[in-house]
């Protein structure tokens, strides 16, 4: 473009604006968040000090939350990521019966809730939980022979919902490697096996690692899971100890050592993202694509068949039919423990949904929460990606530092992101003398914050797809670059826009660790009210609760597949 | 060098048959191409012959080895067990690995000593002029590169066979005139079997001591290059190889050969030529005219009315119609010395034709 053009960029005035006012919500929804939990954790009495650090590695029961959490999230991460690989390659790879309906069968626990799943399971593995007591029938026991509120049940508990990561991650990869890499190997004269272990697994490694990567970061910031299963046997994680640590006002310092907890934990969600990133980066190995004969799957023999068959579908009952339904039945039920029958049945559970004020309230808070801040991410970050990966707006400085800060609160635990809130807004805001603490307006912050960024990896995803020419074109043909902006791009991102919108809402529906610190009266969410119900041991309502919530989610991600599939 | 041997190939997807009964044998040291329009079946059959595909029935003998004979129930050699080389459509140049692990792997499979591994690779890197490649990775390397990291990797074990999957084709035009080149002459010094497959009859025509023409998984013509042009045996692969025009014609069964082995066929009504004499007991049928056999002649009786002309500098190509013969384009080229406009009518005759029953 020529000098002398006069391109009219001078008017874009109102993108440079966007830009600053998300750089300094940033500032203060991250920045200053996080520069107040670093200075709380080296604070002691009126001083600094490394005695809450000292304090978090001698104090008992931190230490030992420390190794319940090693335990729960190692095996977790390995047994999930085992079984959706393993998953992934039998409804790709082999001649197993049904092979396309176990594909999107077995990705349904991605889209529930994990802590919905965890109270489900309660319903089936709880001390008068549906197996175990058929379990006591059958064989005459006289007590129960699982108890879930354990570390064994919340490894089994994640390992059924997390899965899903590495299967929906690796799915595509087995699906992608060309036929005719694996049989160049077979013509040079390796065998099936051999075959397998030099072409095969080293192709999809990456992706395997990578999906690892990413289930360790999520079990590592579960807190939904763990406090629900962790509760009565008082099981501390990582996350849970903040929580209680958090709660604990009779104890000096309590915050101060949560912060250098917290510190702590975020190294490892920190070290997890940059391990995950640079898998990425380094992944070169973009499997030879055209045209190219598909892969012949594995013939498998008949007994082995029947008995992968019946282990799809004993995974897909465990993790997605029995919470379920045993959830569904309970919600149903008129008292819990006994027997499900008819003159045990109600309605009655969901129309008490209607009547409660904090459960109404909740629900109303939980919509105008997760629809305010979805739509706030999807414009804010269309904005931003646009000028992140177009460039050649005046004004705008800072890109690399609005990309960290957008990363960074997803990255972490979410525990550790409202901590981080407490402690900058438990005070009245300078100059304004306003407390956000105790509103609304807090938990709109932190999930606006926290879940920028699947906003604006989705749609940066969407623009860096679109070639600049089609932009270029309308602005030959005389349109300004805001014009150009609105005639072309607009149109051209619309799905990609809705699809942010609702990925956003899906998980801020259900959202549960960063509301369970930062909740107060009149300011309930679905997930605490859940949360509390089941504390208070009002069983019934939860199962309905958790019904309600399932139908909702499952409805987003319907639409988002939906949209996805029209692009 | 290596004798292959297929006798009633036969491939079924349920009901549906994508080769049907093919038999052909391939001699030492040919270079035999499999030609055809896309989804012949073509790729399924040299699929057979490297393993990958179980054929429905049939029998594929490799010199004097058995690899598949389904209605003798001798068990399938393995891909791996089957010692021939292969170059495939997408190269499959292993995108984890450097061009010299690539190259070596089939050596590195059988266990081999690694200075002869090593000298191994110089050798074949040097047959396709990658000498100095050795550490590149598949991503740094162009399409044509890879293709040719693919046939030192076919080429390593020596192998007597070679099968060649449309290798050609993700080439652009000037790679690809270079590539034919250079494997006819593998062909020759690496004293090699080749079997390539491809959809573009002129690179069958240029490279194939024989090709084999099929046509919705059946062979329509098994022959070298020469014999196919000059005597195709249907309309379909006149047309296919070298773009005949096919025109209807018509012929007394009953006809003995003339002394010079030819027989009369009548085009239209004032218009007849003589041509190779065939065994053939139709009335009605086809000539195959290549578009150059075509003359101008005043007073011949065959009356073309001109619909097109293409004037290419060195040759005008005209379509016309045939008076008493349908509306069917036929295809002619002519001297430059002949300039007709557009509907007019002109005289000619057919110097050369081929009776043809379909």
């Amino acid at each position: 473009m020529s000098g002398g053009m006069k391109t009219n960029d001078q008017r874009s005035f109102g993108p440079t604006l966007i830009w600053w006012v998300v750089v300094s919500f940033l500032v203060f929804a991250v920045v200053y968040p996080s520069i107040e939990l670093i200075i709380n954790s080296f604070k002691v009495g009126e001083g600094y000090g490394l005695d809450n650090y000292i304090t978090v590695f001698t104090d008992k029961s931190i230490v030992r939350s420390m190794t319940n959490s090693f335990k729960v999230v190692l095996s977790s991460t390995a047994f999930s990521t085992a079984l959706g690989v393993f998953l992934a390659w039998a409804v790709v790879r082999t001649d197993v019966p049904g092979k396309k309906y176990w594909q999107r069968l077995l990705a349904i626990p991605y889209f529930i809730p994990p802590f919905i799943g965890a109270i489900a399971w309660t319903f089936l593995l709880g001390p008068v939980g549906y197996i175990n007591k058929a379990f006591i029938n059958v064989f005459h026991l006289n007590s129960s022979p699982f108890n879930v509120y354990s570390i064994g049940g919340m490894i089994f508990v994640m390992t059924m919902y997390r899965y899903a990561i590495s299967f929906i991650v690796v799915l595509p990869t087995m699906k992608k490697i060309s036929a005719s890499v694996e049989e160049a190997a077979r013509i040079s004269g390796a065998s099936p096996w051999r075959t397998l272990r030099d072409i095969t697994l080293p192709l999809i490694s990456p992706s395997i690692i990578g999906a690892m990567l990413l289930t360790f970061m999520f079990i590592l910031a579960d807190f939904g899971v763990s406090s629900i299963l962790g509760a009565p046997n008082r099981i501390n994680l990582m996350t849970t100890q903040i929580y209680y640590l958090v709660n604990r006002t009779d104890m000096a310092n309590n915050l101060q050592i949560a912060s250098a907890y917290s510190l702590f934990l975020a190294l490892f969600g920190l070290v997890g993202l940059w391990s995950y990133n640079r898998v990425l980066k380094t992944n070169k190995f973009v499997v030879v694509s055209g045209k190219s004969a598909s892969v012949e799957p594995t013939k498998l023999k008949k007994k082995a068949k029947v008995l992968l068959f019946s282990l799809l579908s004993f995974v897909f009952l465990m993790s997605t039919f029995a919470p379920i339904a045993s959830t569904l039945v309970t919600s149903f039920t008129k008292v819990y423990g006994l027997p499900f029958a008819f003159d045990n049945a109600t309605f009655r559970n969901y129309t008490r949904l209607l009547e409660i004020q904090n459960i109404k309230r909740a629900f109303g808070n939980s919509v105008f929460l997760s629809v305010s801040s979805g739509a706030i991410i999807t414009i804010a970050t269309l904005v931003i990606a646009y000028i992140a990966i177009r460039g050649g707006v005046k004004g705008v400085k800072g890109i690399r530092f609005m990309q960290t800060m957008v990363t960074l609160p997803y990255a972490v635990p979410g525990t550790i992101i409202a901590l981080a809130m407490i402690l900058a807004f438990s005070q009245e805001l300078p100059l304004l003398n306003y407390r956000l603490y105790n509103t609304i307006w807090i938990l709109l912050i932190a999930y606006t914050a926290r879940f920028m960024n699947l906003g604006y990896n989705n749609i940066s995803g969407a623009i860096s797809q679109i070639d600049p020419s089609l932009e270029e074109a309308a602005r030959i043909s005389g349109a300004t670059h805001l014009r150009s902006f609105r005639d072309i791009m607009l149109p051209l991102l619309k799905t990609s826009l809705i699809g942010s919108f609702f990925l956003v809402v899906a998980p801020t529906l259900s959202e549960i660790s960063l509301s369970a610190l930062l909740w107060s009266v009149r300011n309930e969410t679905i997930g605490t009210i859940v949360y509390s119900a089941k504390e208070e041991g009002r069983i019934l309502l939860t199962a309905s609760i958790a019904i309600v919530l399932i139908i909702l989610v499952v409805m987003i991600n319907v639409t988002i597949n939906n949209l996805s599939r029209e692009d | 060098m290596a004798k292959l041997e297929i006798r009633n190939l036969l491939k079924k997807y349920g009901d549906n048959p994508v080769v049907n009964n093919i038999s052909l044998d391939v001699d030492n040291g040919e270079l035999m191409t499999i030609v055809g329009p896309s989804g012949c079946g073509k790729t399924t059959i040299l699929r057979m012959i490297a393993g990958f595909i179980k054929p429905t029935g049939g029998r594929i003998v490799l010199d004097d080895r058995v690899l598949v004979d389904v209605e003798n129930n001798i068990p399938e050699v393995t891909p791996e067990n089957r010692n021939i080389g292969m170059v495939f459509q997408t190269y499959a140049v292993w995108p984890h690995m450097n061009v010299y692990n690539n190259v070596a792997y089939p050596l590195k499979i059988r266990k081999t000593d690694k200075s002869l591994m090593e000298a191994e690779v110089a050798r074949v890197l040097r047959i396709v002029h990658l000498t100095g490649y050795e550490k590149r990775m598949a991503h740094e390397l162009s399409g044509g590169q890879q293709q040719r990291v693919a046939l030192a990797r076919a080429l390593i074990l020596k192998p007597k066979l070679l099968l060649l999957d449309e290798p050609l084709s993700n080439l652009d035009a000037a790679l690809r005139e270079e590539m034919r080149g250079e494997i006819k002459e593998i062909q020759k010094t690496q004293n090699v079997t080749i079997i390539n497959v491809t959809h573009d009859q002129i690179e069958a025509m240029t490279m194939s001591d024989k090709v084999a023409v099929v046509r919705d998984g059946y062979l329509e013509q098994y022959a070298s290059p020469f014999e196919l042009y000059e005597n195709p045996y249907n309309s379909f692969v006149a047309k296919f190889i070298g773009s005949a025009n096919i025109i209807k014609a018509r012929k007394d069964p009953d006809q003995e050969p003339d002394e010079n082995g030819m027989m009369e066929v009548e085009v239209s009504k004032d218009y007849k030529l003589k041509v190779p004499y065939k065994k053939s007991d139709k009335t009605h049928g086809f000539i195959s005219v290549r578009a150059h056999h075509i003359d101008p002649e005043e007073n011949s009786g065959l009356v073309a009315k001109i619909v097109r002309n293409l004037y290419q500098g060195s040759q005008i190509e005209y379509y016309v119609v045939i008076e008493g013969n349908g509306e069917e384009l036929v295809r002619m080229l002519m001297d430059v010395d002949y300039m007709w406009e557009e509907g007019k009518k002109v005289e000619v005759v057919i110097k050369k034709a081929v009776w043809l029953d379909e």
